[in-house]
């Protein structure tokens, strides 16, 4: 681990690295902060960006965007009631009124210094547990990896989303779309409508469409909203004392985060409003969560910003993304022939420990920013919705081009921001989609790898047991929610009949 | 985008409401037939393209029976979807979700634009399809002075120019 952090550091001595390690945090400031946009857009536009560059340089930059955008949500949640990233919209429940209390100073102190907290112990935590987890997944084969993909997919298929039903239409859906191109063990065209699908749906096109170009067509909608006008900021201090009431809320939020950012589809939301409300169910003061309590803000923000180091987890020792960021870090690995897993520690490992670095050290940089250019990110919000729009669109073609060189990968990213668009209105989420396509391949190749091994024997997938663990939990998570469905149904019929009961009586 | 109703009584820089637009709104169930119906007719698709597809697997798992299984699957989830569309349909529920789609015409336009786009650049190439096209796109999404319009087109030019086909060497037709 030693060599592996020297190798790490060394990369870190060239100029282009930490050019990307500040521009990674400065871009991603700038996504967090502007509503509409999530890390995972941020990340499909930077990727044409990094084409180019050093595969150290393309995952630092891709990593602190990830890291700085789980923030920066923050600051116009408390300044302005307006969530930059959907989990920062439980840092706003207490975050507003203390801003409205003349406490936004505090909040903003409050917030980037739980989350600086967060994120460096979380970073220490993924440290241990990716070289724990890896030591584990090297005796895995192919049986393991297809039941551990069945378990990623169906965590979040069931976790993402509103529905169960509509998260697992995503994910069949995705599922479907990686057959389309050359099989993985025959090598056989199927489904191959036009020679740019030979190699499958290109990846980046596919995300920026899904991520980024819907979200373009859901902005036009709201293109005509006025920004919100900010007025001054005092008292935004970098007083770490300022902690010491909530050391207890910091170390709890953080593991809650750290671990739910390890389960696929959990998420930075469900981690905030997680560790917001066991904070809130073991406070002192529980009366004050909603109308400005300082604990709330740190609770919400400290577990958010946890859950980040959580989601590389299962991505650097498994190859498996948790979450649509991860599944676009893969895709960025990818391009740069880098497939992340337990043998990448071997064969890359100047990847995972840059990534580490990249956290430890862009952390104070991202603290200095939100400390000192609070005011800055709030103006930020003020650019017109049409110019955000335009330029997102813009940046979106000009990327998906660029991955090929070929313009049918601009046909591929408009007709799945299309999808994406209208799939969004009927609540069918485009995370499973993203994270089913980079899945696909690996859960097909995998089952028939393992099929070919053991001589058709479906019993493969059961003889392991760890790949009979996955199995097993797969089959419970695809339960859970329908049997949570049954007993509130039962007990709404038992309700109803009680109340009829009553009235007869 | 999202915003919180905080339980306070005194806000001295309220969030000004959106203006009045053109909306579209049907019932929810609506939604959940059309995309039903069409995740199914994509499934049964892939179900019956994988029929043609060449085995050469024999009696063991071949290249066609993942994506046919996978589409099976997927009729049987749109279908669900589909079917309780329809059952709510005939129900008239009475606390029934809209879907909501504000400024419909620009975000058709836009759609169309999206189309267009690739169209017109392998016609005429990056800059002189992206120039026009975007000054048209910031008009459709509320930009109005000619002068920002102008500014904002160039500096995309420019920037793709500078970081795209200098920087990372990328050459744009």
């Amino acid at each position: 681990m030693l060599q592996g952090f020297l190798i790490g550091l060394e990369q870190f001595t060239s100029l282009a690295v930490i050019a990307g390690l500040l521009g990674g945090v400065l871009v991603g400031y700038l996504v967090g902060a502007l509503p509409g946009l999530s890390a995972g857009v941020g990340m499909a536009l930077l990727i044409p960006f990094t084409f180019g560059l050093d595969p150290v340089v393309s995952v630092v930059m891709l990593v602190t965007l990830y890291m700085g955008s789980e923030y920066s949500g923050a600051i116009p949640a408390i300044l302005v009631n307006t969530p930059g990233e959907p989990s920062s919209a439980v840092t706003a429940i207490d975050g507003f009124p203390m801003r409205m209390q003349g406490k936004a100073g505090e909040a903003l102190t409050l917030s980037i210094l739980g989350s600086a907290f967060g994120s460096i112990l979380s970073t220490i935590l993924l440290i241990f547990s990716v070289h724990w987890m890896t030591g584990f997944a090297l005796a895995f084969g192919p049986a393991e990896y297809f039941s551990l993909a069945v378990l990623g997919l169906s965590l979040v298929s069931t976790l993402s989303g509103h529905s169960v039903v509509r998260g697992l239409v995503a994910l069949l859906f995705g599922l479907l779309l990686t057959t389309i191109g050359t099989d993985p063990v025959d090598g056989v065209a199927r489904f191959v409508v036009n020679d740019g699908l030979l190699g499958g749906i290109p990846f980046i096109s596919a995300l920026i469409g899904l991520f980024a170009l819907s979200e373009v067509l859901t902005m036009l909608e709201t293109s005509d909203e006025k920004p919100v006008v900010m007025r001054s900021i005092d008292g935004v201090t970098a007083r770490l004392g300022i902690l010491k009431p909530h050391i207890g809320n910091l170390f709890r939020s953080t593991f809650i985060g750290y671990i739910l950012g390890v389960i696929p589809g959990a998420g930075a939301t469900i981690a905030s409003l997680t560790a917001y409300s066991v904070q809130r169910r073991l406070s002192k003061h529980p009366e004050q969560f909603g109308k400005g309590s300082p604990e709330g803000v740190v609770a919400a923000e400290t577990a958010n910003n946890s859950c980040m180091p959580g989601a590389l987890a299962p991505m650097l020792a498994l190859g498996i993304p948790g979450k649509a960021s991860t599944a676009v870090l893969i895709g960025a690995l990818a391009i740069q022939g880098v497939r992340p897993g337990p043998l990448i520690f071997t064969q890359h490992p100047e990847i995972p420990y840059s990534i580490y670095i990249a956290l430890l050290i862009g952390m104070p940089f991202m603290v200095l920013l939100g400390l000192w250019g609070a005011k800055a990110w709030v103006k930020v919000t003020q650019i017109p919705r049409p110019v955000i729009a335009a330029i997102v669109c813009a940046t979106c073609l000009l990327g998906t081009f660029s991955e090929s060189n070929d313009i049918f990968s601009i046909w591929v990213a408009v007709i799945f921001g299309v999808i994406g668009y209208l799939m969004s209105k009927v609540s069918i989420e485009p995370a499973p989609i993203v994270l089913a396509l980079v899945l696909g391949y690996m859960m097909e190749s995998n089952f028939r790898r393992a099929l070919v091994a053991s001589g058709d024997e479906l019993s493969v997938f059961v003889m392991s047991p760890i790949s009979t663990t996955c199995l097993f939990l797969a089959v419970i998570v695809f339960l859970l929610p329908f049997g949570e469905i049954y007993a509130r149904r039962r007990r709404l019929r038992l309700d109803a009949a009680a109340a009829v009961r009553t009235g007869d009586l | 985008m999202s915003q919180l109703d905080v339980n306070t009584d005194e806000r001295p820089e309220p969030r000004e409401e959106l203006p009045p637009a053109a909306t579209l709104s049907f019932r929810r169930q609506w939604g959940d037939v059309a995309i039903g119906t069409a995740l199914l007719g994509f499934a049964l698709w892939f179900f019956v393209t994988a029929g043609t597809i060449e085995d050469y697997s024999g009696e063991a798992i071949g290249a066609a029976d993942f994506p046919r299984g996978i589409a099976f699957l997927l009729a049987i989830g749109s279908l669900v979807i589909l079917v309780g569309g329809l059952r709510k349909l005939r129900q008239a529920v009475t606390d029934d979700h809209l879907i909501v789609v504000r400024r419909y015409r620009h975000v058709i336009i836009g759609m169309v634009m999206l189309v267009g786009f690739p169209a017109l650049m392998s016609l005429v190439g990056f800059y002189f399809a992206m120039a026009p096209w975007m000054a048209a796109f910031l008009v459709l999404a509320g930009e109005r002075r000619p002068l920002h319009i102008a500014a904002y087109v160039a500096g995309f030019l420019i920037f793709t120019r500078v970081i795209f086909e200098m920087i990372l060497g990328t050459s744009l037709p």
